[in-house]
């Protein structure tokens, strides 16, 4: 009891430590969740397919107008349509004798404030919906061209020579900290990683590709690079590799996904961009690929003014290699 | 001779077995403590609690220098535009309001009370002396609506005997609980995909029984055509309402408290397993992780692996148990009926200085 009374004499310095041992707590259990989750993902007992029917099962059931689908919008476009006009027309029945006719005195008697106020609400509503109708279009025919992923596109292959892969490891240094490789499927890069001890894991979205890797053991996760990066916390990773669909976004989509990417980055933490070149020559899967794409391939020397122009340092090409990649490395980060 | 202090509250709602009424009429039972002249009014009388409260527009009394009356915001009430024109001093005990845009999509007219509430709400921040509530995630929601001066003072709870449970490895069957009306911002769809990467590699025969009003048909039923695609069919249980002797039973009898709520002002549900000696983990979102503190453990990680991953961690380590219970002892004390007294008898000191002195305790 004396403690108690303690505490309750100063409360507020009982709380603060309590609250700081809370957090400290807190901060131990996220560690041990992160090691366990990384390990059970390591042991391929999560299939990227599992987790992609979590997620598209749960999107397919959410309501409209909740989603990032394009439909969505249209559902909430015809809802504004269907209740933007109104009317002063107020039910007259009751159960109650004569209220029905007192109602209807008392709407006759109110008509004609209530409706000029209503028409101006009805005037403004209508302007409203004519600038939200504008703006629909303009917006359909945006996303139309630029459509993030193009299901019908092909993947982007990504391949790597053991000379490639050598440059990209000896660029990375020793295998300290937690490395993303994205589209992690299209070459063996995040396999040749795991092989030489680094702790890396990578995302991807065909599932089918994604389950054979992770029934490896590898850690592959179902996620885009754009959703995957913003969901990280500040300073989860070590290092970056960007390869394959990522070059086709749009610019606006890569110049979002390298300043988030910074954010992402330990301070000094490495980004290294897997590139190449824009070509006339493309042929079979990867002209396809390119040509359904709304972003297009960047030069080695647009890709060192984007990393510059936002806030990475030692920016330059590494290597270029045999098969027309190239590999452009930065170091980003914030204090 | 001085007049006598009168503190009324205005209560939207008084119902049995809601956590603002209970906390209206603790707070009543406080005040009268101190022998302070309290009334409750009430814009709905719930049956069961008829003598409890008053209507509120037969409050009456002209305007007396040593009257306060505390409006207990929790929803969009006529009572706001009734205290906004009285004359006396107006304290506003806030209880958080659920944000529109979770609730819209799944509940339009919810949501759209939910909009309206929080705008009547912050409009009575230029009537209000002082707004009390009860975590430091409200005091943000309030400064938010534009409230000046705002503190914190602990929920009053009327906590039972805490019940002991000696700390047990779970591998097998394991019964996983949660309590809160299903509604789109207590996210049981989070939980049930959570349950599915559970089974899928720790326990194939773990279950989830979400207890709770069904505030929502649209996602009950999608709770149910999630956990059907999912194989979890015959593992996921509706209990709906239960009364209290079934409630405390549920509590006692599960292996794990379970939260993955998006919004909290508060919850009462950590502290009802906390004192069943459950172990909790829950999503840590809103006023969550100040109410758990060290009493389970809170996932950051928005991702049904995680949370899986938190549920095997406690469940399958014994130690673990242990500390989350120490941390729920000192959680417990931080939320006792001494401390909601403690803490609001300094809070309305800080506007109502001719306020009783607290009366010495001896105990919690």
């Amino acid at each position: 009891m004396t403690d108690k009374i303690s505490d309750s004499k100063n409360p507020s310095s009982a709380a603060d430590s309590a609250a700081k041992a809370a957090r400290d707590f807190q901060r131990e259990m996220q560690d041990r969740i992160a090691a366990e989750v990384d390990k059970r993902r390591g042991e391929g007992k999560y299939p990227p397919s599992f987790e992609a029917k979590l997620r598209t099962v749960y999107e397919g059931l959410l309501p409209k107008g909740s989603t990032k689908d394009s439909k969505d919008l249209s559902h909430l476009m015809y809802m504004v349509d269907r209740t933007a006009f109104m009317d002063i027309d107020v039910p007259l029945a009751s159960n109650k004798p004569g209220v029905s006719k007192l109602k209807t005195v008392l709407r006759k008697l109110m008509a004609w404030y209530l409706n000029y106020l209503l028409q101006q609400l009805t005037n403004f509503h209508a302007n409203l919906l004519q600038l939200l109708h504008a703006y629909d279009l303009r917006m359909q025919r945006i996303e139309r061209r630029l459509t993030e992923f193009n299901s019908e596109a092909p993947a982007l292959p990504v391949v790597l020579t053991d000379d490639a892969v050598g440059t990209i490891l000896s660029h990375l240094g020793g295998p300290e900290g937690r490395i993303l490789v994205t589209s992690c499927t299209s070459s063996s890069l995040l396999s040749q990683l795991d092989a030489n001890g680094y702790d890396a894991y990578g995302i991807d979205t065909d599932t089918s590709r994604l389950d054979a890797l992770a029934s490896k053991g590898t850690d592959a996760r179902f996620d885009a690079p754009y959703e995957h990066v913003a969901g990280l916390k500040k300073s989860a990773l070590q290092a970056v590799i960007l390869q394959g669909t990522f070059e086709l976004l749009s610019t606006a989509d890569k110049v979002a996904l390298l300043k988030m990417l910074k954010t992402s980055l330990v301070k000094g933490g490495k980004l290294i961009v897997l590139g190449r070149p824009v070509a006339s020559d493309l042929e079979g899967d990867l002209r396809i690929a390119v040509d359904l794409a709304p972003g297009r391939l960047f030069a080695s020397e647009t890709w060192q003014y984007l990393l510059s122009r936002n806030g990475y340092s030692c920016v330059a090409q590494v290597a270029a290699v045999e098969g027309g990649l190239f590999i452009v490395g930065a170091v980003g980060g914030e204090e | 001779m001085p007049p006598t202090l009168e503190i009324h509250q205005f209560v939207p709602s008084l119902a049995p077995r809601d956590a603002v009424g209970q906390h209206s009429l603790a707070l009543q039972e406080f005040l009268r403590s101190l022998g302070v002249e309290s009334q409750i009014f009430a814009d709905e009388i719930k049956p069961g609690m008829e003598g409890k409260a008053l209507p509120f527009n037969t409050f009456r009394g002209r305007s007396n220098t040593n009257r306060y009356l505390i409006y207990q915001a929790s929803t969009n009430s006529p009572i706001a535009e009734f205290l906004s024109n009285r004359p006396e001093k107006k304290l506003v005990n806030f209880h958080n309001i659920t944000p529109s845009a979770m609730l819209l999509p799944w509940e339009f007219g919810a949501g759209l009370a939910m909009a309206m509430a929080d705008h009547q709400v912050g409009k009575f921040s230029h009537h209000s002396t002082l707004a009390f509530t009860v975590s430091k995630y409200n005091e943000g929601a309030l400064r938010t609506l534009g409230y000046k001066a705002t503190a914190v003072a602990a929920p009053f709870i009327e906590l039972g005997e805490t019940h002991s449970r000696k700390p047990r490895k779970v591998s097998n069957g394991a019964s996983w609980l949660f309590v809160g009306r299903v509604f789109p911002n207590k996210a049981q769809m989070q939980l049930v995909a959570a349950l599915a990467c559970y089974r899928r590699i720790y326990d194939s025969t773990a279950t989830l029984t979400l207890v709770g009003s069904f505030g929502s048909k649209a996602y009950h039923e999608a709770i149910l055509t999630y956990a059907k695609s999912l194989g979890l069919e015959d593992a996921v249980f509706f209990s709906g309402q239960v009364t209290d002797e079934e409630l405390l039973r549920l509590y006692r009898d599960a292996d794990l408290f379970t939260c993955a709520s998006r919004h909290e002002g508060f919850c009462f549900p950590l502290i009802e397993a906390m004192r069943n000696s459950l172990p909790v983990v829950a999503y840590s979102s809103s006023a969550i992780p100040e109410t758990l503190g060290a009493g389970g453990v809170l996932v950051e990680n928005d991702d049904p692996v995680s949370f899986a991953g938190a549920a095997h961690m406690l469940l399958d380590d014994v130690k673990l148990q242990g500390r989350t219970a120490k941390g729920a002892a000192t959680q417990l004390e931080r939320y006792s009926l001494q401390r909601a007294r403690l803490e609001h008898h300094r809070v309305l000191r800080t506007v109502i200085e001719d306020l009783p002195d607290l009366k010495e305790e001896t105990g919690p």
